[in-house]
Parts: C-alpha cells; structure tokens; sequence
C-alpha cells in the first residue's frame, strides 16, 4: 500500500462573466499553482508562531493583474504586473494597500493594492478544501487585460514583524487568457483549494 | 508539505539513527487547515501539535494486508500503547488520559455515523467528533515544537532511558492539540509513521524523535534562506 507522504496541496479556478441580463459565461476552467508562500504560513500555523489571530493564516486578500511571465512555478512570489491604480477598482471592493510578504520573510519596498476577501465568499466545500467566489463588480473596468491573479495569505509572520506593518505572502497563482474587463460585466473567480 | 521524521538511540557513547525518513500527513492536518481558512478554528495554540503516541503495530498493507486502499483517511494508530505500565512506571514523562478527536461518516443515510477508516464516505460529517474511551496521550511541550526554517516547523520528542522499555515500537503518531475546540483537550491525528520492523526499547538509550512538517525536500525559493530563524 502506497502511504501519502506528500500532502498534495491543489487548487482549481473557473472563471465566469457575469452580464447585466444576468447571462453567465465561463470563460477559463484550469488548475492553478500553490507557491511557496502556502509553506510559510503553514509553517508559522502549525509552530504556533503567530499571535491568537485565526485571521492572520486565513487567505483574505487577492490581487489581479496583466503580467505575462513566460513559465511560473511554486517559486512565484509576486504577480508579474499587478492593477496599481486604484481608481480603476471601482466604490464596490474593499481595497487594503499593504506591503507584500517577499521570499526570506521581507517585505515590499511599496505598499501594494489588495482587494479583501469578505467571510461571506469563503466557503468549506468538504472538511479537507475550500472555496473562495471573488468577484469583481461592473464598475470595476481596467485599461489594461487582466491575465494573472493570486491569493494571499493575510499576516502569517504577525508575531515576528509586531508593529510593522502587514505583510501579505502569495500562496496560489494562476495566468490565464486575456480578459478584457469592462462596465459590461461582473467577473467571479471561482477557486477552490483542497488540501 | 511534507513530513519527516528521524528517530536516533541516545547511548552514553555513541549515538545510532535507526529512521530516517519521510512520514504520511494524515486526513487531520488538512482538516485542521481548512478549519483554519475557514475561520471555524476559535484559536491557533489547539491546533497545534500538542500530543503524540507510541504504537505496537502498523496502519498500512505491510501490517494489514487485508486493506488494499490507499488512503491517508485514518485517525488513530493501530495499537497504541494502552496503559501507564507500557510507557513505564519510572518515566519522567507526564501522561494524560484523554477521549480522541476523528471525522465520522454514514453509509446509510444518516441514520449511523461511524469513525471514517480509509475510505472516503459519500456522507461525511464535516464536524469533528471524540471518542467516549479514553487513551494515553504523551504532551508535547511548547519548548520542543522550533522552527529552523522559515517554512518548516520542527518537533523533538524525547523517550528517556526509564520509558518504554520492553516495548516492540513500530508506529508514530502526531497529534494536534484540540482542534474540535471542546472543553477539554481532544487531539487529532495529524501525522503518522509506520517502520518496516518494530524496534525494541531498552534501558541503555535514550529515544529521540525529531519530527518535521514543511516543504521539506523541495528546492524553493524559502529553503534555508534563514536559517536558524526562530
């Protein structure tokens, strides 16, 4: 009998247009890639070296993006490109500029822009994954293709940075193909991770 | 993510690594992250390690040939050790007496849950439940759980020269405190490691286990970047 020794952490993105008649369209179905980042928070969870937050190891930011690397693996650390301007969010997300958890532990030079993942979209699919329904409102339109996403781990290293301030690292990330976001339609990632 | 555990005989002269290998992360952890992501966890200090076992005997074929599937999808060793006696009556090691945590399922419809073993039922319950008997769990203390690197987390356990002896070891197991949040501490299941063979326990060595979980064998960008980070 084979035994796992490898917890085999996987993710899984649709992706689905939303339009105002209330048509919906799927427009990307794939897997998605755990980086490294998922190990650090983990680490820290399980060392009991985080404060009493639950919410610090909770997955509660995302940021989407039109980065175009030509490979990426469990190395990634960042989103190729990033949306900077927060004007483009729209008043219907809940944006946070943070700083970004960098590989050794450090931080961003700049804070970044994410968008908070609300409890409401952050549902137990079994008792071994999760699903998270990010959405991006209509008013939320960007000049440039969206072609990248991540998921964010809030504040993992919140014990050892006390004082400074929160540090967001990436623990999944998927390219996918160029979606231009307009007034036209809603967009809502679909993710589910299964641990 | 992965395990790993070693386990090294501590004589007064030499010392002897008799397991050096990887372990199973069982169905618990994954139950204990996704308690967390989800934000049904009350608290991070119980789900942490927090307890492990000693076993005679084994979960997988090699012991029980009789199962035929693989699965990670169990919540208890095979034959833990069961009494004070069998830890030993001089050990230094300070017992507790407490019900285990597992995830029930049903195989007709609800009417009855039963621990799940190996397979994945069509209903599971998606809450922990805890035995109603009781077994003999050994804490792990704070100070033994370290982190030498930053994506990693390191246990050392230590059986002294008065504990166990006479005892053919054969499995491990990894507990996390209390992830069901009762009242009073139920651990889960979170790692396992079965030997080959059982190895007998005497009173010229020490044990020590070092238990680790992390992205442990992979080269990333996180690896010993910092190490001796605590």
């Amino acid at each position: 009998m084979r035994q796992n020794d490898l917890l085999d952490v996987s993710g899984h993105l649709q992706i689905y247009k939303i339009y105002k008649d209330g048509a919906e369209e799927k427009v990307y179905d794939d897997h998605n890639v755990i980086t490294s980042g998922m190990g650090v928070g983990l680490a820290m969870l399980f060392a009991g070296q985080g404060d009493n937050s639950v919410e610090d190891f909770q997955i509660r930011y995302f940021q989407v993006g039109s980065g175009a690397a030509t490979s990426y693996n469990y190395s990634q650390y960042a989103l190729e490109g990033y949306q900077k301007s927060t004007g483009e969010y729209g008043t219907n997300v809940v944006l946070s500029q943070h700083k970004r958890m960098k590989p050794g532990g450090g931080a961003s030079t700049d804070n970044e822009i994410f968008m908070l993942i609300p409890d409401n979209v952050i549902k137990k699919s079994s008792p071994t994954s999760v699903t998270y329904v990010l959405y991006l409102p209509e008013d939320t339109s960007f000049a440039q293709d969206l072609t990248e996403i991540g998921l964010f781990m809030s504040n993992p290293l919140s014990v050892l940075i006390s004082g400074q301030d929160r540090r967001s690292p990436l623990v999944a990330y998927r390219q996918f193909n160029s979606i231009t976001k307009t007034d036209q339609f809603s967009l809502v990632f679909k993710w589910k991770l299964s641990f | 993510m992965r395990g790993h555990l070693k386990v090294t005989k501590i004589y007064d002269d030499h010392q002897e690594v008799i397991v050096d290998d990887r372990n199973m992360l069982s169905q618990g952890f994954k139950v204990d992250i996704v308690s967390i992501m989800t934000g049904e966890a009350l608290n991070i200090p119980s789900i942490t390690p927090g307890y492990f076992q000693l076993g005679a005997s084994g979960m997988n074929a090699i012991e029980n040939p009789s199962i035929a599937t693989a699965s990670d999808i169990f919540y208890h060793l095979s034959a833990p050790l069961s009494t004070t006696t069998q830890y030993g009556n001089e050990t230094a090691i300070e017992l507790e007496y407490l019900n285990r945590s597992f995830l029930a399922s049903t195989a007709d419809g609800g009417t009855t849950y039963s621990e799940m073993l190996f397979a994945s039922a069509v209903v599971s319950s998606t809450s922990i439940s805890a035995t109603l008997d009781k077994q003999w769990f050994v804490p792990i203390p704070e100070r033994d759980i370290t982190k030498n690197y930053l994506d990693s987390v390191e246990i050392r356990l230590e059986l002294d020269k008065n504990t166990a002896n006479g005892i053919a070891i054969r499995e491990f197991g990894l507990f996390s405190k209390n992830p069901g949040f009762y009242k009073n501490n139920k651990p889960l299941l979170v790692a396992y490691k079965q030997l080959n063979k059982p190895f007998t326990k005497r009173g010229d060595f020490k044990l020590l286990i070092d238990w680790s979980i992390g992205f442990l064998g992979n080269t990333n960008i996180y690896d010993y970047i910092t190490p001796g980070y605590k």
